[in-house]
């Protein structure tokens, strides 16, 4: 294999996972230069889709705020596991989101600072500081332009009440910022009531999406942002399935497709896949998930994981999150009440709980696309 | 030049010579999926031996192996009503694609992906490079030196300054 072209080389290399690309540079001179090449990065990220996604765990208990990696692309191997990732300088954060090798952080004591990271080159930058926000809730979406290559946040902003937090107004004030530019540009008013995900965020088509609550649950449209046009539309729902009036939908990207996880009439948990894009016929129902829980999380013992509740994932374990597909097609991938990853497979209804060596015990997962891109040159250069 | 009309185009036939100097003869329609080949065919250059330097006659017969499959199968000819039909094809291909990967060997493989590449076979050049990133994942650096009969370059300074950097992926 000695005399491959450097062309093929970085046609394999675009194909490994990102623990497998940082031992790779230690092979040689040449490939150590390979690995850094930034077409490799863009080459990786045009064959993400066809690996296993890369999950990155944030955890609370018993360490505060540490994150994992966990490559399911490397799996069949026996080198998997999970590997703690340095975090950086916030002493409390949360993972808004992910898009494309980068992290979004959000300082959670609720000052106004936010960092993009990307956890396995361990670059962090600190976005420029917007306006203040007392009494004000904000929703954040993180994106990629594919045109400008650029990445953008949008933050749109509800004022609560002074006392409590109960109480928002349904009209955002939108803001967006372009990494590598100095200061955030005011959008203007959005008269959408966003609900925020967690860290799953929902990029499809180069559009981010949100689903929505207006106070009548009829008209609780999701809306899509577009990163490159700047622009908010609806997109259409399926009559079906309980997805036009349900207000607890979840939604995903299977595949590339917008998804929503729903539980239907009987309390069973469903997920619908919208396979072609804006197009409302074409809403199929694509897992069925039912009520199932995986056998190990039946008998839990709560008494030694008492401390478990001061955790802020404690309010979040009582739920099933689909994080996304397996690369096989038919396996989705779950995650149960922060302390279990399972796949459920469509053809033939069956559950796998996977379990790696180190795994903590309780754990928000994000997906993630690893990558070894240095920031300062995605965010400054082009 | 004219044109050839579509009928007699499929059942024209290229002669292709490998670097040890055996001819293989090949359908005109199962070429086109080598990226050069089309290009030459749309040039109108194709009479006579179309030499291929950098393929020899066995890896030449393992490419055109490959391509007549992709040719013998492909769906876009047919009808095929059902959209169960259609994934059972798909998946019988893939079973296909698999097996003829792993069946080489190392120095197969590696014909392979320099005559694919050469050839600009872009479905081949991506299974076979899918096959060797399967290889290399999760291997030591050692490992994958070894697999590709590569030397370090790196003083001991050097190789210990960036497992350090990345101290975490080679606990």
């Amino acid at each position: 294999m000695e005399y491959l072209p450097r062309e093929i080389i970085l046609d394999i290399l675009s194909r490994l996972p990102v623990t497998s690309l940082l031992q790779s540079k230690l092979v040689c001179k040449a490939w150590h230069n390979l690995v850094q090449d930034p077409l490799l990065v863009c080459m990786h990220f045009s064959h993400a889709t066809e690996n296993d996604p890369c999950l990155v765990l944030h955890c609370d208990y018993p360490i505060r705020n540490q994150l994992y990696s966990l490559e399911l692309s490397a799996l069949g191997k026996d080198d998997q596991r999970v590997n703690k990732i340095r975090v950086p300088v916030l002493p409390e954060f949360k993972v808004v989101g992910s898009c494309k090798g980068l992290l979004y952080l959000c300082d959670s004591s609720a000052k106004d600072i936010v960092y993009v990271y990307n956890p396995f080159t361990r670059y962090y930058i600190e976005l420029p500081k917007s306006t203040e926000l007392l009494h004000q809730y904000p929703v954040y979406g993180f994106g990629f332009n594919q045109t400008t290559n650029k990445y953008k946040v949008i933050k749109a902003v509800y004022r609560t009440h002074l006392r409590g937090h109960r109480i928002l107004s349904f009209e955002a004030e939108v803001q967006i910022l372009t990494l590598g530019s100095p200061a955030w540009r005011n959008f203007g008013r959005l008269p959408y009531r966003l609900i925020h995900q967690g860290p799953s965020q929902v990029l499809v088509c180069g559009r981010i999406h949100w689903h929505t609550w207006s106070g009548v649950r009829s008209s609780c449209p999701i809306i899509s942002f577009d990163f490159e046009d700047e622009q908010f539309r609806e997109v259409p729902k399926t009559d079906c399935g309980g997805l036009d009036h349900r207000p607890n939908i979840q939604l995903v990207d299977l595949g590339g497709c917008l998804s929503a996880a729903v539980y239907n009439n009987y309390g069973e948990f469903e997920i619908w896949i919208m396979k072609e894009y804006n197009v409302k016929e074409s809403w199929i129902k694509e897992f069925n998930i039912g009520n199932h829980v995986p056998t190990s999380l039946e008998e839990v013992d709560w008494i030694s994981a008492q401390p478990f509740k001061d955790s802020k994932l404690y309010g979040k374990s009582s739920f099933v999150r689909v994080l996304g597909l397996l690369k096989t097609g038919d396996e989705v991938l779950l995650e149960y009440r922060c302390r279990a990853l399972v796949t459920c497979n469509k053809k033939d209804g069956t559950f796998k709980h996977l379990t790696f060596p180190g795994l903590p015990n309780w754990f928000e997962v994000v997906v993630h696309e690893g990558s070894l891109n240095w920031i300062d040159t995605l965010v400054n250069d082009t | 030049m004219s044109t050839p009309s579509s009928s007699v185009f499929s059942y024209r036939v290229l002669k292709l010579k490998s670097s040890d100097g055996e001819i293989f003869e090949v359908k005109q329609t199962v070429a086109v999926q080598s990226g050069v080949l089309k290009q030459m065919m749309e040039d109108g250059c194709t009479e006579g031996e179309i030499p291929l330097n950098n393929v020899d006659s066995p890896t030449l017969a393992k490419i055109i192996e490959w391509c007549n499959k992709h040719h013998d199968d492909d769906v876009e000819g047919r009808v095929l009503s059902q959209e169960k039909e259609k994934e059972k094809e798909k998946a019988d291909m893939k079973r296909w694609e698999s097996e003829f990967i792993d069946a080489l060997n190392r120095d197969e493989l590696y014909f392979l992906l320099i005559g694919s590449n050469y050839m600009n076979i872009k479905e081949l050049l991506d299974c076979a490079a899918q096959k060797v990133a399967g290889m290399v994942k999760g291997k030591t650096p050692e490992a994958i030196r070894e697999m590709f009969n590569i030397q370090s370059d790196f003083t001991e300074e050097e190789e210990k300054a960036i497992r350090k950097e990345n101290q975490w992926a080679f606990n």
